[in-house]
This record gives structure tokens, C-alpha cells and sequence, in this order.
């Protein structure tokens, strides 16, 4: 009997030790699941200031601003459109001898192409 | 060698000991037990506390409310209420001094009151900045601390204020979206997506603000509708505000004319008397009506700018905006084939909008053979903007009216027949003759290339006591473009234009002059969004294909127009 006693003793200590260092470990992880959801927060209350910032920063207007004097953009006009025969073709073009000639330019163009 | 009787008592012993074995081991097993089974149970307890805390964390966080390119309009960001605590506050006019130096806006008579009071909560600043709250935090003054709140942020400012409308301080809807999906915003994290583009939505707020400062004007309204899904794509109201600053903007300012307002339309409403007029078969295009003298109706005298030279015929009473041929052809039509056209058109009931500020439409019950008359020409049946432009789209898109849409849904467009295709089409033919034929009051609407067409409209506003104000207008341009093919409308009102005879060199402040400009300014700019491309080879091809037989360029009836 005793040493049923004995070998119960020695079990219900490992259990112990084993349950003691699994506890620990779920500790550590609670902690570090605690850390990361922490940190997660911030960097989701961190990228909704970035979006406002950059959602004010991008207003229409200011963009608009900005495409005009910076880059000299402004608003379509019909003055910009013009069929491709008018367009003048530059003298390097033609001398290069590669048939380039505007017919061969209208036929070859794709359309589609040039949409996308 | 043991006797019998210690034989037995050593049993006894024995088994005594046995129990308490027992006993200890099963005592042993369960402490083990118990602890185990605690230890199991902390990941479930764990994830418990999880969600509980995540279901807090939604009901702090409301849902970004979003435009058509998933550009932010509304957004819930950390952020800090400032407060004081005037019994921990050591010295309150340094402490004042501090704050007022990093908040000018705030005053130091305010801050130094405040610091002042007999309190342990007192609110210095509802949202304050992170970098504020930083050099506070950095500064180590007494007594002034921090609450983490969720700050409701408009980041584009004015842009689309009064479809958004605003929360309250304890993150309510109060008006617009923000009130109407309040619950839908609370609970839901995926956001509530409008059809609004917000470059399409400046332009349209912009270029009306440009000519209500020209012509001095006092309000405006405007909006930009796909008329094939009904989608609306600006909605403007003028004067706007910064719905950050809600708090400090006037009635007049919060007040949303594109949908709250009822106007007595004017002219615009031509386009849907002729719809109604040819739809119903009851007059053709080439009918003629006496429009060389005033008519009356009943005691009520109704006159035209200019009178016409002569008879004119249904295209011609359009294109000239002869109010006395508009009541000559709804007399024709009469009053219950008429108010019918209403109803089907939805301008006697409120426009089906997910906002609360939608007007109920004005007009008598009893529609009688005057109110239709009237009602021919723009007055007796006042409107919302957003119905007008539901109703002209509808006569423009084959004839089929869709109710404006606020919101992007994957529900089909439930399309509702009003007009016939052919009466459609012949509009849009009568609609392009207001703005090319001399005689057409929308010349200054014509955007080169993009075929606008549509109808000027110069009403009388009304006074304070109910009757009309002489030298009070509101100016409209509605039209669609491009006009063969139309995918979208514009409507432009601008309240009460004042006349500019020192820039203009005239006195004009009707519809043609005013709002038709701003209609041509906006198709321009908001074209190369839509991905529309002015046209240039087809030009003369498309222009003649708009023509109508029935009107000739040659022959004028009136020696202007406006």
C-alpha cells in the first residue's frame, strides 16, 4: 500500500510541477496576447489619424490647387482636342526612312490600345 | 507471536489506516483536480473577456461614413477631452495663462473662470489634439487631466455637410446620414457608402458659391444625378458649413435647400408640362396657341416676358418660355390627365430619401383648371430641388422615373414607366433647342462639345406674408448632358440674384443668365471625371440629328432672349 502511496505522491507532484509550469505559460501568453492587442490598438487608432490626416490633406480643393499650379493642369477643354492629321509630325521622324508616313500613323494606330 | 486479540486490534489499525489513505488520496486528487481544471479554463475565460471588451470597443467606434471612390467623409478617431480638476490646480492665472498660450482660440477670461470654479470637473477643451495633449502631458502643470474619447472628424470640411449632418456630444445622429443610419453606424463596422463623388460634389459647391458671390445672390442649391440609376452624385445647399463646427453655424447655414426647401420651380417646369402635354396625345408638336395677348384666368392675369409675334406651336412655346402657352397647353391637357403625371412623377409627396430633411410638397388638394394652368409654367405645386431633378431625368432617360439614390446598394434600379420613349426623345430634341436656337434662353448653358440641354427658369420668390416678390428671383438652369445619349443631370438654383449692371453692362438676373452658366462651368469640369470626352469629329453629324424640323433658326419670334 505503501508504495501505491509513494508512487501517487510522485504523480500528483509532477502533475503538479507540469500544471504549475503550464499555468505559468498561459500567464506569459495571456500577457503577450495582451501586449500585442495593445499594440494593435494603438497602430489602428495610429492609421485612422494617418487616413483623417491624409483625407484632409487630399480635400478637392486642395488637390485641384495644387494640379494647377504645380503642374499646370487645368480644366479640359475643346481647344486641346484636334484630329491626328493636323498634328505635325517632327522632320526626325521622316528621315529615319522607316515608312513612317501619316497614313501608315492612323492605320497601325490601336485604339484600344491607347484608351487604356 | 501475537495473540488473537492483537491480531485483531492490528487489522483494526490497518484498516483505519487504509480509510485515511483513502480518505487523504482522494483529497490529494481533487485539490489536483480543481486546480487543473481552472487552469483549463483560462483560455475560455480569456477569450470572454475578449470579446466583451471588443463588443465595447465597436460601440465606441462608429463606422466611417464613405463616397462613391471610398474617399473618408465621417471618421471616429482617439482623441482626449481636456478638463480641469480647480481644487488640484495650484496656481489657476499661470495655469490659465499656459493653456490660453497653447489654445488661442480659447479666451483667457474663459480659462481663468473655469479654473476658478468651485468644481472637480470642469471641461476645458471637448477634443484636444494629440500634440496638445502631449505638451500638457510634457509640461507637468497641476490639476489638468484627460479623458480617451472617440472624436467624430469630417475631414473635408464643408464637402457634402448637409447630407452628412452631425452627432451629438454623447455620439448620437442628429441629422442627415449620421442621424438616419445612426444605428447602422453604431453597430457596424463596415461603412455607410454614399453615392456622392466628392470632386463632382466640390465643383458643383463651388461654382455655385463663385456665382452667388457674383451676383451678390442669398442662397443656392444644386444637384448632379445619373439619370440612368438615379444616383446622385452632388448635392448641394448654399450657405454651407463645416459640420467640425456645427455648434457655431446659424439655421440658415444648417438648412438643406437641395431637399428641405419647397420652391415654386418657374420656368423649368415647362419641360414637364410639354412631356405631359405630347405623352398624353392630347397636343402635338405642331399645334399653334394664341401667345400675342395676356390670358386670364379668372380674375389672375398671366403674361409673358415678350409677347410672341404670332401663334406659336408647342416647340416654340418651349424655346421661348411663353408662360401663356404653357397655360393655354395645360388647359388643353386638363387637370386630372395633368395631376396624374404629377403623381407618377412623385412631385406631390416627399422624395423617398434616407435623410430627414425632406419637404412635403406644396399645393392645393383640390386640383383645379387654375392650379394646372398655373402649374404649367412653375407656380402652384412648389418642389424640392432633388424632385424636380428626379422628375426632368425621368424625361430625359426614355421616360422612365427612378428615385434618387443616396446610398450604394447592390438593389436593382427599379426603373417605373411615366413617359414613352418617343416622347423622350423628342424632349431631348426640344430640351438642346432652348440652348442652340437664337431664341433659346439657355445659349450660355452650351458647354462646346458635351450637347447640354435643358430649361432656364426664373420664378418669383415668395415674401414672408405669402404673394410673389417682384425683384426677388430664383434663377434655374436643369438640363442633361449629353443630350442624344443623356447619362447625366445638372440642376443649378440660385436664390435672390442681384442685378450686376457695372460688370455685365446689363440689368439681367434671370435664369439664363445666371444659373445657365454655372450648369455650362460644372459640365466642363466635371466631364473628364465622368469619363466623358467633349466631342469633336461628330460634331456637325450629332448637332443635326438634335435638330427639329418644326423650328427654323431663320425665323424669330421675339428680338431676344434670356
Amino acid at each position: 500500500m505503501w508504495k501505491f502511496s509513494i508512487i501517487c505522491s510522485f504523480m500528483a507532484i509532477f502533475t503538479g510541477i507540469a500544471l504549475n509550469l503550464i499555468s505559468n505559460s498561459i500567464h506569459d501568453k495571456r500577457k503577450q496576447l495582451s501586449e500585442l492587442e495593445k499594440r494593435i490598438e494603438q497602430k489602428i487608432e495610429k492609421l485612422k489619424i494617418l487616413e483623417t490626416e491624409w483625407e484632409f490633406h487630399t480635400q478637392p480643393d486642395k488637390l485641384m490647387q495644387i494640379a494647377e499650379d504645380k503642374l499646370g493642369m487645368s480644366t479640359k477643354e475643346i481647344e486641346q482636342f484636334a484630329k491626328i492629321e493636323i498634328v505635325k509630325l517632327r522632320s526626325s521622324a521622316w528621315k529615319l526612312d522607316l515608312g513612317v508616313t501619316k497614313e501608315n500613323l492612323l492605320k497601325d494606330i490601336d485604339y484600344k490600345k491607347v484608351r487604356n | 507471536m501475537w495473540s488473537n486479540d492483537k491480531f485483531i486490534l492490528a487489522s483494526k489499525e490497518i484498516k483505519k489506516a487504509r480509510r485515511r489513505l483513502l480518505v487523504s488520496f482522494v483529497f490529494v486528487f481533487s485539490v489536483f483536480i480543481g486546480i487543473f481544471s481552472q487552469i483549463l479554463s483560462f483560455p475560455f475565460q480569456e477569450k470572454s473577456k475578449l470579446l466583451l471588451a471588443n463588443q465595447l470597443a465597436n460601440n465606441d467606434n462608429r463606422a466611417k461614413i464613405i463616397d462613391r471612390n471610398n474617399n473618408i467623409l465621417a471618421i471616429s478617431v482617439p482623441a482626449w477631452t481636456m478638463y480641469a480638476d480647480p481644487i488640484e490646480v495650484l496656481e489657476p492665472t499661470k495655469t490659465a495663462a499656459f493653456l490660453h498660450n497653447l489654445m488661442p482660440e480659447k479666451d483667457l477670461n474663459f480659462l481663468n473662470k473655469k479654473l476658478n470654479l468651485k468644481k472637480r470637473f470642469v471641461e476645458i477643451d471637448r477634443v484636444t489634439s494629440p500634440k496638445r495633449y502631449q505638451t500638457i502631458f510634457n509640461s507637468g502643470i497641476t490639476g489638468i487631466h484627460f479623458l480617451k474619447i472617440q472624436a467624430r472628424i469630417y475631414p473635408k470640411g464643408d464637402l457634402a455637410s448637409h447630407i452628412l449632418g452631425n452627432v451629438s456630444k454623447d455620439g448620437e445622429g442628429l441629422a442627415g446620414i449620421e442621424r438616419q443610419f445612426d444605428t447602422a453606424l453604431k453597430s457596424s463596422k463596415n461603412p455607410v457608402k454614399l453615392t456622392i463623388d466628392s470632386n463632382i460634389q466640390y465643383i458643383l459647391q463651388s461654382e455655385i458659391k463663385k456665382q452667388i458671390d457674383f451676383f451678390d445672390a442669398n442662397a443656392g442649391a444644386g444637384v448632379v444625378l445619373n439619370i440612368q440609376n438615379g444616383e446622385v452624385l452632388g448635392l448641394s445647399s448654399f450657405p454651407s458649413f463645416d459640420v467640425n463646427y456645427f455648434g457655431e453655424a446659424s439655421k440658415n447655414e444648417i438648412f438643406n435647400r437641395a431637399t428641405f426647401a419647397s420652391y415654386d420651380m418657374g420656368s423649368t417646369f415647362k419641360l414637364i408640362n410639354t412631356a405631359i402635354a405630347l405623352d398624353s396625345g392630347k397636343v402635338n408638336l405642331k399645334d399653334k396657341f394664341d401667345t400675342t395677348k395676356p390670358l386670364y384666368i379668372g380674375r389672375h392675369r398671366v403674361d409673358d416676358f415678350r409677347y410672341l409675334r404670332r401663334p406659336a406651336n408647342v416647340a416654340e412655346i418651349l424655346i421661348n418660355s411663353s408662360n401663356i402657352g404653357s397655360a393655354l397647353i395645360a388647359k388643353k391637357v386638363g387637370p386630372k390627365i395633368q395631376k396624374n403625371y404629377f403623381d407618377l412623377l412623385e412631385l406631390t409627396k416627399k422624395a423617398d430619401l434616407p435623410l430627414m430633411e425632406v419637404s412635403k410638397p406644396i399645393f392645393n388638394e383640390k386640383w383645379t383648371k387654375s392650379n394646372s394652368m398655373t402649374a404649367s409654367y412653375g407656380y402652384g405645386l412648389a418642389v424640392s430641388p432633388i424632385q424636380l431633378a428626379s422628375a426632368v431625368a425621368c424625361i430625359f432617360n426614355n421616360g422612365d422615373f427612378i428615385k434618387p439614390k443616396l446610398i450604394v446598394d447592390n438593389k436593382e434600379t427599379i426603373k417605373k414607366r411615366v413617359f414613352s420613349e418617343k416622347t423622350s426623345h423628342l424632349m431631348r430634341k426640344l430640351a438642346r433647342a432652348v440652348v442652340t436656337h437664337p431664341d433659346g434662353s439657355g445659349k450660355k448653358s452650351d458647354a462646346f462639345g458635351y450637347f447640354v440641354g435643358g430649361k432656364t427658369g426664373t420664378a418669383e420668390m415668395i415674401n414672408g406674408s405669402g404673394g410673389f416678390q417682384k425683384h426677388s428671383n430664383l434663377s434655374s438652369f436643369v438640363g442633361a448632358f449629353p443630350i442624344n445619349n443623356p447619362e447625366y443631370l445638372i440642376l443649378v438654383l440660385i436664390e435672390n440674384p442681384k442685378p450686376q449692371i457695372k460688370k455685365l453692362n446689363h440689368h439681367f438676373t434671370t435664369g439664363g443668365q445666371v444659373a445657365a452658366p454655372v450648369v455650362k462651368e460644372i459640365v466642363k469640369k466635371i466631364a473628364p471625371i465622368l469619363n466623358i470626352h467633349p466631342v469633336v469629329t461628330d460634331l456637325p453629324k450629332i448637332e443635326q440629328s438634335l435638330k427639329l424640323e418644326i423650328l427654323s433658326n431663320k425665323v424669330r419670334l421675339t428680338n431676344a432672349s434670356l
